[in-house]
């Protein structure tokens, strides 16, 4: 999904160098261009929306209280995603109800992969587009959530190892993984990729 | 660079590049890239088309936020900033006279440049006539997106059904994340040109100031600027139907009469129409340089050998889709042996005329040539 604007990299990072300096009157416009893009990423921990919607605020209000110890090379958008994860998890752990998703102290990653159907012209895409969609429901959570910040979020291996706090090479890892089971599937599965429209 | 030559549909829709690409977030570099790599490799041209309607259908399904919400946050957290007390301590700043600080003065000249700007560029006051992009965008009754090309250079984006937009820089295009079955309607305010899917069942609506353009799977431009005094669309391919939303006073065709009917145009390749704001009225036109309707244009030669110019004229409306009004009986007389190919088409015309000692003029949306004629 789109965030609600869609500000170029370069203009996103300049608000943010503003907003490090001390300049308190970017907030609205930083927090407008990314806002959404951080409430779907915490929507996949919790089926609580007020909870990262206020996690979100204490992410921004920290951030402004401790600008001076940011560091001003981790790009805004891989930052602010790698402090609502941490925050969503601690305030979860201190409110007492971590579940639905999660064992005790463990984030789980919980995202539903759709198809919209408006968009595809004939049957054979429809086809790929479901079994593709089938293919990335089966995969594990933490494979998911790499796919999912680097498809969806578009983010590259080492702000993605930084938003899960893994190392990189853990990043490339899953997603070898992920990539490899994918195709795998998609090479053995043809037959069961026909009926998985009817399944879904 | 990768070898994509091997690449299957699959392997397209998991390949960063083109991703990026689809989704409206490549580089130009990887954006001109992408666009010649179709037309290079006609044979992946299938499975291209495939990834693509993939990438942009397989989505993560995500939760609804309101406007409202999101506003309401932004506004709480900035609420609590205020509270809070900054860890950096305020620098002291040594005192100048205040005209002297630099950003005065740069601010001095951005007025002077402003001001010119201002009263040179023919701008329109709003009223109860005009309508503007932000009435547009909160009547709207779907939850919109919003892109600000905010840079200096063009934006591409793909829209949800697929469609691509150029959009130049300083517009704003808003649209719902998902359209609606019935409809696709985007608002745009500033300039952009439309590259749109074809789909007869659900019909492409553009909202641009007080014009609404509908469409159901073609190219065209519209300018649409909020303070500008004309709103603009501009055809390239297919035909676009133009008209000025219910509400605004027309003049022309309706004046006078008592219900306010909806005043409209149809518009085919190489016709634009202009809407007079303060005189709220539409004018149909061609535009400045028309282009060829074929594909391949460079291939398309003009060549005929002692013709009546009424086959030349003949093959030109083809070819740019415009009308050319002349009187048949006297220029049928007129016969030429001449060539042409990549001139435009005043250019052709000028050069026509000149053999045949007639001459033409752009009347609206025809092109009318008259002359004595050959005897």
């Amino acid at each position: 999904m789109r965030p609600s604007t869609r500000l170029d990299e370069n203009t996103l990072q300049g608000l943010w160098q503003r907003l490090l300096q001390g300049e308190g009157g970017v907030m609205e416009s930083l927090m407008q261009a990314v806002f959404r893009s951080l409430f779907h990423y915490g929507t996949k921990f919790t089926t609580d929306h007020e909870l990262v919607k206020d996690c979100i605020q204490d992410v921004f209000v920290d951030v402004w209280l401790h600008r001076s110890a940011v560091d001003a090379h981790i790009p805004a958008k891989a930052y602010l995603m790698a402090s609502l994860r941490r925050k969503i998890h601690r305030k979860s752990i201190k409110q007492g109800y971590f579940q639905p998703f999660g064992e005790a102290d463990e984030l789980r990653f919980q995202a539903d992969f759709t198809v919209q159907d408006a968009i595809i012209s004939d049957e054979a895409t429809r086809q790929t587009a479901y079994r593709l969609k089938q293919l990335l429901d089966l995969l594990p959570k933490r494979q998911q959530e790499v796919i999912y910040l680097k498809f969806f979020h578009d983010l590259d291996r080492e702000h993605i190892a930084g938003v899960m706090g893994v190392a990189p090479q853990t990043v490339s890892n899953l997603l070898q993984l992920a990539l490899q089971k994918l195709r795998q599937y998609a090479s053995e599965l043809p037959l069961l990729s026909l009926l998985l429209p009817l399944l879904s | 660079m990768t070898d994509y030559s091997t690449y299957t549909a699959d392997d397209f829709v998991f390949d960063d590049a083109f991703r990026r690409w689809v989704r409206g977030s490549a580089t130009p570099a990887e954006q001109m890239f992408w666009e010649t790599y179709g037309i290079d490799h006609p044979e992946q041209a299938a499975m291209l088309a495939q990834a693509r309607q993939v990438v942009l259908a397989l989505q993560a399904a995500e939760p609804e936020l309101s406007h409202a919400e999101v506003t309401a946050t932004i506004r709480r957290t900035v609420e609590r900033m205020g509270d809070v007390q900054p860890d950096v301590p305020v620098r002291s700043l040594p005192v100048r006279r205040w005209d002297q600080h630099p950003a005065v003065r740069v601010a001095a000249v951005l007025v002077v440049i402003l001001g010119l700007g201002w009263a040179l560029w023919p701008t329109v006051q709003p009223d109860e006539r005009t309508v503007s992009y932000q009435q547009l965008t909160r009547q709207a009754d779907q939850q919109l997106t919003e892109q600000h090309n905010a840079t200096s250079q063009p934006q591409q984006l793909t829209l949800p059904d697929g469609s691509r937009v150029t959009l130049q820089p300083g517009s704003r295009l808003s649209y719902p994340a998902r359209f609606a079955l019935d409809s696709r309607t985007v608002y745009l305010t500033g300039d952009a040109f439309f590259n749109v899917v074809r789909n007869p069942g659900q019909p492409f609506l553009v909202h641009a100031n007080e014009l609404v353009t509908k469409v159901l799977g073609t190219s065209f431009r519209i300018r649409a600027y909020e303070q500008a005094r004309e709103t603009m669309v501009e055809v390239r391919t297919g035909q676009v139907s133009v008209s000025v939303r219910p509400g605004v006073v027309t003049a022309g065709k309706t004046a006078g009469s008592q219900e306010q009917a909806w005043q409209g145009v149809v518009l085919t390749p190489n016709e634009k129409v202009v809407f007079s704001r303060p005189e709220a009225r539409l004018t149909k036109m061609l535009v400045e340089e028309p282009a060829m309707l074929i594909d391949k244009p460079a291939e398309v030669a003009f060549a005929f050998t002692d013709a009546p110019v009424t086959e030349v004229f003949q093959a030109l409306e083809k070819a740019y889709g415009v009308d050319i009004i002349y009187d048949r009986e006297v220029m049928r007389q007129c016969l030429l042996t001449i060539s042409l190919t990549d001139e435009s088409l005043y250019d052709k015309l000028t050069i026509v005329c000149k053999a045949i000692e007639a001459r033409y003029e752009v009347l609206d949306a025809q092109i009318v040539v008259s002359g004595k004629g050959c005897q």
